[in-house]
């Protein structure tokens, strides 16, 4: 959710955001969203029917539990929290950034390998792309 | 590719679809899960 430090250059593109979860939505208020001013809509789809329409899979435990990285980050968030962390049900699911052109293409997709994002910086320049590009 | 269907209810029950949002760009961002 680094995006929503960018909120200004997203409105400027006159831009959209859709978050997606899978988890129940107490406990994405709780964790997730804690602290959080999210001004966008956050789906919820518990069956993953739409995860895996977007063709998003769940990762081999190795890939995701195998990787130092993936460690330190689940350390960071325990040691931040006030309270004891609580993860949600499926930690091998994978998730995605996708940007959707105004016609309804698909014009930018990373669906996550690991537990990994593309920069920021690299899902702005293609927001900004599509409304540089669009007719309004 | 055109972009597969994408409507679900948001936190609040209340149903979404990206489809409504067609026209202007929309990023839309799936996330691993909650904690």
């Amino acid at each position: 959710m680094k995006v929503l430090d960018r909120r200004e250059r997203l409105e400027a593109a006159g831009a959209a955001v859709l978050f997606v979860v899978h988890d129940d939505p107490a406990l994405v208020r709780r964790t997730m969203l804690r602290g959080l001013d999210v001004p966008y809509p956050v789906l919820v789809d518990p069956a993953r029917e739409a995860y895996s329409a977007w063709g998003l899979r769940r990762a081999s435990a190795v890939r995701i539990w195998g990787d130092p990285r993936v460690w330190m980050r689940y350390l960071r968030v325990a040691l931040t929290s006030a309270r004891p962390t609580r993860f949600g049900v499926d930690t091998l699911q994978l998730g995605g950034d996708f940007v959707v052109g105004a016609a309804g293409v698909v014009v930018y997709a990373r669906p996550q390998r690991t537990d990994d994002r593309p920069p920021v910086g690299v899902l702005l320049r293609e927001v900004e792309q599509v409304a540089a590009s669009s007719p309004w | 590719m055109p972009a597969p269907p994408l409507e679900l209810p948001d936190l609040d029950g209340l149903r979404v679809r990206l489809e409504d949002l067609r026209g202007r760009p929309v990023l839309v961002s799936f996330l691993r899960h909650a904690g």
